[in-house]
């Protein structure tokens, strides 16, 4: 019994996010397409995306 | 005598179905990028709920009982994914170059770390634990991760006041030293590290865990019903974690997304983050300007909970019998809000702060590391205060 009251709590939750995520995506406007499927990124000290605070490395 | 455990395999339908769908929905959204990190995710889930790899729980058994594996084989993955970072990082091959995991090593990182270690060990997962485990349909882990995203959502908050107090700013052993000599010299460091603890266990036990395990199963068998030895998951990881780095352009994060979904629901609430110095500019401020989708921690936490999700039901164990006490309650709460205000404060949890910190050649990352792991020691100190586990302690 447990089980399955477990497993709709788990459900509801999993619904109440992809509802969530899908209500937030609407709301912004989408990006450009991309071209290339790989960013590639020169590694200059002062030229990195985390200098540049385009990635979320280091803001984790 | 434990009862067999049977494939969920309607529960493996769904899920396998729901890949697929949001797969091709990303790449036709956004691009393939998005679509191969969710799998990377995916990937990353599977490998986590196989093996049981968490940091919490071998963290606490080292402390209590002296018994290493988990850590020894986290000593692994720092250095299996060093081996794969620091070239690329050092840009040993120009074409295919990406940026670490710097952050200032400074009282924020110090103090962060040191309470997300303590409050680990309250929440019962850290970054990926919390992930996999709800993945795995722990009920508790789910408040756990609630307030995991609230507490993260506050760092955002006061994040700039910490990052104004004294710092020796971003060290990078690559940049400093040269990603061979760099290389060499943390793979010397980590190797005392593994000699310690295998020694420590030996000593106290007469023998040493094997981190291969044995099973009557055939390798195909444990590949896809698990469970996976350590090895397995300390090369599974560090692979995916590489293919991030290449793709993403940084390494495996977890902890951004929590503080980016807590604040686009609190400003969807009507909540004012106007002050919040953190969302004003970067990545940051263009990340909560656009689809959540858009984010690539968000997809690759998701991909996580759903490969967990397709591995516990592979497995037979999605959403085991549980039933939450108050003690429950307040360790979840308390451990939630714990590990998220101090992952931001530390520039991430054990995976962005501490694996990706070390593996990046950051000096901050080092710090995560023994400020976590006295937040850590603390915190299993208390547990027996509080009666949460049984004394002897063993420190």
């Amino acid at each position: 019994m447990e089980h399955k009251y477990n497993r709709w709590i788990m459900g509801t939750a999993v619904g109440v996010a992809a509802i969530a995520a899908t209500i937030d995506h609407t709301r912004h406007s989408l990006p450009t397409p991309q071209q290339n499927d790989i960013v590639i990124i020169d590694n200059g000290a002062e030229e990195s995306p985390c200098s540049l605070d385009v990635s979320p490395c280091s803001l984790d | 005598m434990k009862p067999k455990l049977k494939t969920d395999y309607q529960t493996v339908l769904m899920i396998v179905a729901g890949i697929v769908a949001f797969s091709l929905f990303l790449q036709h959204e956004f691009a393939l990028k998005q679509a191969l990190l969710f799998l990377i995710g995916i990937g990353l889930g599977v490998t986590l709920l196989h093996a049981a790899f968490g940091f919490t729980g071998s963290w606490r058994t080292f402390v209590r009982q002296r018994r290493g594996a988990g850590i020894r084989a986290q000593i692994l993955l720092l250095s299996l994914t060093s081996i794969l970072f620091f070239p690329l990082l050092g840009n040993a091959f120009p074409e295919l170059t990406a940026s670490g995991a710097l952050a200032p090593v400074g009282i924020s990182v110090l103090v962060g770390a040191f309470i997300f270690g303590f409050g680990m060990q309250f929440g019962n997962g850290c970054g990926s634990g919390t992930l996999f485990t709800v993945g795995g349909g722990h009920v508790r882990m789910l408040i756990v991760l609630t307030f995991f995203i609230i507490g993260a959502t506050i760092g955002t908050a006061h994040l700039p006041a910490w990052l104004s107090l004294p710092s020796l700013g971003k060290i990078s052993i690559v940049n400093s030293l040269g990603w061979l000599p760099g290389l060499i010299a943390q793979l010397f460091v980590l190797a005392i590290l593994y000699v310690v603890v295998k020694t420590i266990e030996q000593k106290r036990h007469g023998n040493v865990a094997g981190l291969s395990g044995t099973s009557d199963k055939s390798f195909i068998e444990r590949l896809t019903f698990g469970p996976w030895a350590l090895m397995w998951a300390v090369i599974a990881l560090a692979l995916f974690n590489y293919a991030t780095l290449v793709l993403a352009g940084h390494p495996w994060t977890i902890t951004f997304a929590f503080g980016l979904w807590g604040t686009k629901l609190w400003a969807a609430m009507g909540g004012d983050i106007s002050q919040w110095g953190f969302w004003q500019g970067g990545y940051a401020a263009q990340a909560l300007n656009s689809s959540v989708l858009a984010d690539t921690t968000t997809l690759m936490d998701f991909g996580i909970i759903i490969g967990a999700m397709l591995a516990a039901a592979l497995a037979g164990k999605f959403a085991p019998d549980s039933k939450i006490t108050m003690a429950d309650w307040m360790t979840a709460i308390v451990g939630g809000l714990l590990m998220g205000y101090g992952a931001r404060l530390a520039f991430g949890c054990n995976i962005g702060g501490l694996l990706a910190g070390i593996s990046s050649g950051s000096l901050h990352g080092w710090l995560w590391l023994i400020a976590g792991f006295t937040g850590t020691l603390v915190g299993v100190r208390l547990r027996i205060v509080l009666k949460l586990d049984k004394p002897p302690i063993e420190v």
